[in-house]
């Protein structure tokens, strides 16, 4: 048998006929690209967040360029693409360009203008929502995941109950229980370390045993207020609150994502666990390395993307739920549009002025298809096992 | 002559690229001999066997050219239906993972006797009789107990018993097993292959075996047949192979074998990776990683060389010298 | 066995506790007043008032109450703010006329998307699974209240069919084959919408499992024992596909209250979904917690039925 020099090596080295590198980003552009329906989605995705960007610049400030909120009684219900009547509008009531592209509604203003202006509220409320639904979820289930198995100790259980009840008692302004509450809070937080001070002195009698129990695991108490959050119907725990709260549209993005957070969470759960187990986690952990560094560097970054594909596809049910809510009557406060609530008002007119639903109802349809199209072709790409097959 | 694949090609189209997973691949069985196909993970073994049967995924997989005759009959060019009449009654099939080539909601016994009821008009009791004769002869301790357990409940080694006992049942011509010890702990390994050899003595069947293991092909194989990326590199008795290899890939394969010779010495090792199907280098598929390139070697595709005696090498470097 | 679903009762007790206690304090300590006790509201006298809040003891603190809520829920005594009526038959009566609905769109569900989805699986790629995920899609996004508009539209107009409210208003009292009729096109739009999101997710979801547990390896081992195609989709892949929705099936009792408010309020349908927005609307928190309640039980005897289920059905799992 031959030896192998070294420099047969260099040369086969030189030789060697590779695949061609591909980062994961070019990867999963190049695959992306052959996938049409979520190309198409990525791209009207693009298009309407600078839409929705051009609208809250055109319809806002004192003279916006389209005003959404100019009343036209004379000109009321006109269809798509009409022109206006010049001569019985006074010059500050006539429309950019002369022309209702999408007709006016029954009180005689652009529906165009408002389109524009709710393409916005459509963008923010879906964003928001699911950004803090994604922030809430990414912080609990990580805590779950990682931290899950250190059990809480009876006098911390304690303590956090009173603390939480104590704030939420101010916020919801019985303030005179809050602060004592409060007080007794920070009374038992020095009492507990006075108590631990004592016992590290080797004095442990009953009481503190009972103190320090292992009482419940972090996970189990993580896991089971999910479920309970479960408990509740999504929609109507939605419309519950929203119809209590005065109307704003910050309550509404604030509520969703409230009621939203809990599939995230069971979900970086489970990633976690997994990824706690695998053996770059476990070399890292040998290596020395500081649990944030690993939840940041080595854990985070391999559990984001399907996170990140699924608040893709949960923004597109949150601007539904937007839109069911102001179609109700309990979404964004008039005058200010929303896709839904031009929609509402205008089911009124359905056989006088379709338009009024069709508009905004497909408006609503493309932007949420859009969403909803991407995310499965992300979640395709990002699936390797599916990939093969497809 | 039992089995003969000529010239088989089969390509993969995915993403947009050709992966010739086999680039003309020819081998052979006779009746009663056990075959071996070695080579690296990724070499196309699998897929040739999954294609005498025809069962590979198409798409993406496509069959490019090429025969596969069972008893002189074209199995490629029948019929779905006539397929199925074939493949367990006259082709069995043993898979390399036990734990997942099992079907976890059916029981054992019902799994060994769909195998005997899709191919023979029988009624239960005597499947059933069949079924607990199958379980002892693969050696299956009071198989009429084991009969109602679900697979999960069977160790791994029991399981990879459970599907010859499956591959046996309709007694095939030939059984085709696919790297079945893999998956095993070494001392299983031995047993199944006891009980492979054991089988053949006593039924009369070919097996086609499919390992990457040489010492598994030392102890089973009458004749070999090594792959490289797609081809047949070097085939002959197994004597001659490990004796007198003939390609550099299969000097490389044995010279990384352990044996009391090379004791206390560095073990010798194959330098690079197997190319890449779809990106295979022109002219011999192995002259990256070959100690004996020459200049023709990166542009002409190698010629089969007869050594005599059944011996063939894809390696005309080694053949003119 | 029974220690599990001894030790899964009393979990899903503790939960349920939890559950009225956050939705009582959601309710409670919101900011507003029910009608009734608004000293601002002008139909109501500072004595009517001072009378409502003592007889339905909101001038005791938040724990009291709770206590008296949920007294008088398990007894049957709580009454509705608004009209004094007990809140279980009313709740009752609607639920009645929501599980037609539910019932309905409940059988369309599912006898429609397992037969649309394990055909996408088997000819995936072509032309059939190609159309039915983009239409799938398409359902998904539509929004509901959209979507039905359009169907009356279609409806009414070209088929010149009263589909608003349980039955046509002011039809007298017709032959019943024809109040059968009636019935059933007014049952019919109500409950195709309620169902088309759950048959376009549900369709999508057998898909992928049907493609998952077709590329595992005992799927093949069932081909090369020379199993018959259509045998080797329906026994061998479907059964271990079909697991899953063993859990799934005990998530649809939920749907009883859930997604039926927007499409009850467009058909004017009288059941419950509507009732609960008219209570969450008028602040008749009675119903609006009971509502609540009921539909916190529903998910855990759902989740409950669900376990039991799965354990059941997959062999791997006993106890």
């Amino acid at each position: 048998m031959k030896a192998y020099s070294e420099n047969y090596f260099q040369k086969t080295g030189m030789e060697r006929p590779l695949a061609p590198r591909e980062t994961r980003w070019r990867e999963g552009w190049r695959l992306l690209k052959r996938n049409r329906l979520a190309f198409a989605g990525l791209v009207i995705f693009i298009l309407f967040f600078l839409i929705a960007l051009a609208g809250l610049f055109l319809t806002s400030g004192t003279k916006p360029v389209f005003d959404p909120a100019v009343v036209r009684l004379e000109e009321k219900l006109r269809p798509p693409l009409s022109n206006a009547k010049l001569e019985i509008l006074s010059s500050d009531r006539v429309p950019r360009l002369g022309l209702y592209l999408f007709g006016t509604d029954e009180l005689g203003r652009d529906v165009f203008s408002r389109m524009l202006q709710g393409a916005w509220v459509s963008l923010t409320v879906g964003f928001v929502a699911v950004g803090i639904a994604v922030l809430i979820g990414i912080l609990l289930g990580g805590i779950s995941g990682y931290y899950g198995q250190n059990a809480m100790r009876a006098d911390q259980i304690f303590l956090g109950a009173v603390l939480l009840l104590s704030g939420g008692l101010v916020l919801m302004g019985i303030t005179f229980f809050g602060v004592v509450l409060l007080c007794v809070g920070g009374v038992l937080l020095v009492f507990f370390q006075w108590v631990k001070k004592r016992a590290s002195k080797g004095v442990e009698t009953a009481w503190t045993r009972f103190l320090w129990m292992r009482a419940i695991s972090i996970d189990t108490l993580i896991m089971r207020f999910v479920d309970i959050m479960l408990c509740f119907p999504s929609f109507f725990l939605i419309l519950t609150v929203v119809a209590l709260l005065p109307a704003s549209i910050y309550n509404i993005m604030i509520v969703i994502g409230l009621t939203s957070w809990m599939g995230t969470t069971r979900f970086v759960r489970a990633e976690f666990l997994s990824l706690r187990d695998q053996d770059f986690v476990t070399a890292a952990r040998a290596l020395g390395v500081s649990n944030w560094r690993i939840i940041f560097r080595h854990m985070i970054p391999n559990a984001i993307a399907p996170v990140l594909v699924s608040a893709t596809i949960s923004i597109a049910t949150a601007i539904l739920t937007e839109a069911g809510l102001s179609f109700l009557g309990l979404g964004v406060p008039p005058p200010h549009a929303t896709w839904g609530n031009i929609l509402s008002d205008g089911k009124n007119f359905i056989f006088d002025a379709p338009w009024l639903t069709f508009i905004p109802g497909v408006a609503i349809l493309i932007v949420v298809l859009s969403f909803n199209l991407f995310g499965e072709g992300l979640r395709d790409i990002l699936n390797p096992r599916l990939r093969e097959r497809s | 002559m039992m089995l003969s694949i000529q010239d088989l090609k089969v390509y993969f189209f995915s993403d947009g690229r050709v992966a010739r997973a086999l680039d003309g691949v020819s081998y052979e069985a006779r009746k009663g001999e056990t075959v071996c196909l070695v080579g690296e993970s990724g070499c196309g073994k699998t897929v040739s066997v999954l294609t005498i049967l025809r069962i590979l995924p198409q798409p993406p997989g496509r069959i490019m050219g090429g025969k596969v005759l069972f008893n002189g009959q074209n199995l490629l060019d029948l019929n779905e239906e006539e397929m199925q009449k074939i493949r367990g009654r006259r082709i069995a099939m043993i898979f390399q993972e036990p734990m997942t080539s099992l079907n976890p909601v059916f029981t054992i016994e019902d799994q060994i006797e769909e195998a005997i009821l899709v191919h023979e008009k029988v009624d239960i009791e005597e499947a059933r009789q069949r079924c607990i004769q199958l379980l002892k002869d693969v050696g299956i301790p009071s198989p009429e107990e084991r009969l109602r357990d679900y697979p999960h409940q069977l160790s791994g080694g029991q399981r990879q018993r459970v599907m010859i006992a499956m591959a046996l049942a309709c007694n095939p011509e030939i059984v085709i097993a696919d790297e079945p010890t893999t998956a095993l702990d070494v001392t299983i390994q031995a047993q199944i292959l006891n009980l492979f050899r054991e089988l053949k003595q006593k039924r009369e069947m070919s097996l086609l075996y499919i390992t990457h293991d040489l010492g598994v092909v030392a102890n089973i194989a009458d004749r070999v047949y090594v792959m490289y990326a797609g081809v047949i590199a070097e085939q002959g008795e197994v004597a001659h192979i490990f004796h007198h290899p003939r390609h550099p890939y299969t000097q490389g394969l044995l010279a990384s074998l352990p044996n009391r010779v090379k004791r206390g010495k560095t073990l010798h090792s194959i330098p690079g990776t197997v190319p890449n199907p779809a990106y295979k280098p022109e002219g011999c598929p192995f002259h990256p990683r070959c100690p004996d390139v020459i200049g023709t070697c990166r542009v002409q595709f190698p010629e089969m060389c007869d050594y005599g005696g059944g011996h063939l090498s894809r390696c005309p470097v080694l053949y003119e010298r | 066995m029974l220690s599990f679903i001894a030790r899964n009762s009393i979990q899903k007790v503790i939960t349920l506790f939890f559950v009225s206690v956050i939705s009582f304090l959601v309710i409670y300590l919101a900011p507003g007043e029910p009608s009734q006790v608004d000293p601002l509201n002008p139909k109501f006298t500072p004595e009517m008032v001072e009378r409502f809040r003592q007889q339905f003891h909101l001038d005791q603190p938040l724990y009291v109450q709770y206590a008296f809520f949920y007294g008088d829920l398990f007894t049957g005594k709580t009454v509705s703010w608004k009209d004094n009526q007990p809140v279980l038959k009313k709740v009752w009566e609607r639920f009645k006329n929501s599980l037609w609905l539910f019932v309905v769109g409940t059988l369309l569900t599912w006898t429609l998307s397992f037969p649309i989805g394990i055909r996408s699986a088997i000819f995936r790629g072509g032309m059939y699974d190609r159309s039915a995920t983009f239409f799938s899609y398409l359902l998904i996004s539509i929004p509901g209240f959209f979507f039905a508009y359009v169907l009356i539209i279609l409806v009414v107009t070209t088929l010149h069919v009263p589909v608003i409210d349980m039955e046509t208003f002011g039809l007298g009292d017709p032959p019943w084959y024809r109040w059968i009729m009636d019935r059933v096109w007014h049952l019919l739009l109500p409950s195709l919408l309620g169902a088309t999101g759950g048959i376009a997710v549900l369709s999508r979801y057998v898909r992928s499992q049907m493609m998952e547990v077709e590329s595992q390896d005992y799927v093949r081992t069932a081909r090369a024992k020379g199993v018959p195609e259509e045998q080797v989709h329906y026994k061998h892949a479907l059964r271990n596909a079909l697991l899953p929705f063993v859990t799934m099936f005990g998530l649809i009792l939920p749907g009883l209250i859930g997604g039926s408010v927007i499409i009850e309020s467009i058909f004017a349908w009288p059941g419950m979904g509507r009732m609960a927005y008219e209570a969450i609307l008028a602040r008749d928190y009675p119903i609006v917690l009971t509502v609540n309640f009921i539909s916190a039980v529903l998910v855990l005897i759902g989740t409950f039925i669900s376990d039991v289920l799965y354990m059941v059905v997959d062999p791997r799992i006993r106890l």
